[in-house]
């Protein structure tokens, strides 16, 4: 762990080396963001639901693409080799992978998650909704630590994309059930936000989840000893 | 008291299907070693473990002095190595490259990499998506010189490159020669490029090394005779690697020629017509054939 | 900046002794002059793109036919010997003798053949004056 600490400035080239591989990428989607966002602003019902919908498959695909690139394809297009002859061990390798995946999706989503708040907030659309965003967010955050796990840990694209289609799947149900909890549904409609035991619960359930799976993550990847 | 330029002592790595056991490899500092064998001899995966990117499952292996893979941090600083399943990327250009590696590394010269850059007639603005293979073989191989490392580990260099192309890298690495504190491992199915620049030949066959010599005397212990025998000669002699007979005249190849060879011959009854030196790819089949 | 040195890759001559070759005959005809220092062993090699072990043993070889000197240290130089030439011919007609006996053997002369051949030549060589 501690040389992991110490080839701090190597690690730092590596996200940087990622952030300006994904660069363009981030851009696309943060423009679609804004599009998607000014349709929510248009505050009516049915340009809330589109644009809801239109922002979790956002999230979701920004998460995706990222995790099969990065880290599945850096495999398969064998830059692996090139990276690996750096002076960086393969442990050094795998933590920057996991750093530069997971800021470079959790600084978008914050930024679209935050960007949703405010529309929501300034617009005569019902503040009640605001913890069902934060909630299905969160649940989008959750499922991406997942399959960040699985490709940082298999390097397979087949583990990861199954892993994908699992969580996506029960993301519906996630939405319905949550939609269906008396004890939130009826505050959805109000004209503010309230939170209760429930959704708080719910909550700290999906950031503890996300945590503990990028703590396991970064704890195992210390085990693999080579990729190639 | 000479440095090491690399040691691998008692190396042994376990495969499903392929295995090494105790491999003793080492180089001088300043010198030169070819690395021959037949696909899957064994040739990448001694690199590997060298370079640390694949962790061997007994013995030790040292790299400059640095204990690998513990110390392959300090000791890939001045390690360059390049293989030709190297891949760089797609989406990026060569100066992308270039820029990334001097940010990493403070020996690059780049003005050096600027003149490779012309020798090696590549662009640094070409996205490494349009480029050819063997276009693609000299970047990296740019990227790796560049940076002048004390030691270069190269996997096939020269594979695939056109004449010219060859040519352009053998003249780089022949550069390296002048510099006593740099050394080279470079593996070919160049046998031709291996009998010219190295000092050492390591010759592997699935996992054991069949020779470790310095280039001069290995070449000059194998030797092919022609010769013309008579019914009373012997079916074996001595120290024969090979014998090849077609009525009346025999071919001898022998790993153990001596001055006095030829004169064993005529003993066994071996009439000698021609003696010839063979070369290193004549000397690679002949003794891959005789392990088999 | 190959020093004028030609190796050929095609040729079945082991590269050291093309360069052994090359260098005494650059002395033999007084290209290379006596006490010039030669290119240091691996200033050579990386010229004419030769591992540093095959221009090493050239050099050994250059020197036991006392075409060059080796001082320690310092390098190595042409040899300063005046009868230098004078042995380098000799040398050279020896090698010539030798592989000539060589192809006659191969013809399956006899030593009483090759000599009765030689006395021709020999001969022949009287003759014109």
């Amino acid at each position: 762990m501690t040389t992991t600490i110490h080839n701090s400035q190597m690690i730092k080239h590596l996200v940087m080396k990622d952030w300006a591989l994904m660069k363009k990428s981030i851009a696309a989607y943060m423009l679609a963001g804004i599009v998607t966002l000014g349709i929510m602003g248009m505050a009516t019902a049915i340009t809330f639901n589109i644009a809801a919908i239109l922002m979790i498959t956002l999230l979701i695909v920004i998460g995706a693409r990222s995790a099969i690139e990065s880290i599945v394809n850096e495999k398969k297009e064998q830059t692996l080799p090139f990276i690996l002859s750096l002076p960086v061990t393969p442990q050094d390798y795998a933590f920057a992978k996991l750093l530069s995946n997971l800021v470079l999706y959790f600084v978008p989503w914050l930024i679209l998650v935050l960007g949703m708040l405010v529309i929501i907030v300034s617009t005569p659309i019902y503040n009640g909704v605001i913890p069902l965003v934060i909630l299905v967010s969160a649940y989008i955050l959750a499922a991406y630590c997942c399959y960040l796990a699985t490709a940082l840990l298999t390097y397979s694209e087949g583990f990861t994309i199954s892993v994908m289609i699992v969580t996506n799947l029960l993301l519906n149900g996630f939405i319905i059930l949550i939609m269906r909890l008396p004890e939130l549904n009826q505050t959805f409609e109000a004209a503010t936000a309230s939170w209760n035991a429930t959704s708080l619960l719910i909550l700290a359930a999906l950031i503890t989840f996300s945590a503990a799976i990028l703590l396991l993550t970064g704890i195992l990847q210390k085990r693999l000893t080579s990729f190639l | 008291m000479q440095n090491y330029a690399f040691e691998m002592r008692d190396v042994s790595i376990r495969y499903p299907h392929f295995s090494m056991e105790n491999l003793n490899l080492s180089l001088l500092q300043g010198q030169v070693m070819g690395l021959v064998g037949v696909n899957g001899a064994g040739k990448s995966t001694t690199i590997r473990i060298l370079m640390g990117l694949v962790k061997a499952n007994a013995g030790e292996v040292k790299a400059l002095g640095y204990d690998l893979p513990s110390q392959q941090v300090q000791a890939k600083y001045d390690i360059g190595f390049a293989s030709d399943d190297m891949r760089l990327y797609k989406s990026q250009t060569l100066q992308w490259h270039m820029d990334f590696v001097q940010s990493i590394y403070p020996k690059f010269d780049s003005a050096y990499a600027k003149d490779l850059l012309k020798r090696f007639d590549l662009i640094a603005d070409q996205k490494i998506k349009g480029i050819s293979h063997g276009q693609r073989v000299k970047a990296c191989l740019l990227l790796v010189l560049a940076r002048r490392p004390k030691l270069l580990v190269l996997d096939e260099p020269t594979t695939g490159l056109d004449p010219v192309a060859r040519e352009e890298v053998i003249s780089e690495l022949a550069d390296i020669l002048r510099d006593d504190e740099r050394s080279v491992l470079f593996s070919s199915h160049n046998t031709h490029d291996i009998e010219k620049l190295s000092d050492q030949i390591a010759f592997l066959d699935k996992g054991k090394l069949l020779a470790l010599q310095d280039k001069e005397s290995y070449l000059e212990s194998w030797g092919r005779f022609r010769c013309q025998v008579k019914d009373t000669a012997s079916q074996s002699v001595v120290g024969a690697v090979s014998i090849i007979r077609h009525g009346q005249i025999a071919e001898v190849v022998t790993d153990q020629w001596s001055e006095g060879y030829a004169k064993q011959l005529q003993e066994a009854g071996f009439s000698v017509l021609e003696q010839h030196r063979m070369s290193l790819e004549e000397i690679f089949v002949a003794n891959v054939k005789r392990s088999r | 900046m190959t020093f004028g040195l030609f190796l050929s890759s095609t040729d079945k001559k082991p590269m050291y002794l093309q360069i052994v070759e090359q260098i005494t005959s650059k002395v033999m005809v007084g290209d290379w002059l006596a006490d010039m220092p030669l290119p240091s062993i691996r200033e050579l090699a990386a010229s004419t793109q030769v591992s540093v072990i095959t221009v090493k043993r050239a050099y050994l070889e250059l020197e036991r036919a006392g075409v060059i000197v080796t001082q320690p240290g310092k390098g190595s130089y042409v040899s300063t010997n005046s009868e230098l030439n004078q042995e380098l011919r000799k040398q050279e007609f020896e090698q010539h003798l030798a592989e000539s006996i060589n192809l006659a053997k191969q013809l399956q002369l006899s030593d009483d053949d090759i000599i009765t051949c030689v006395k021709q030549h020999l001969g022949e060589h009287k003759s014109p004056k």
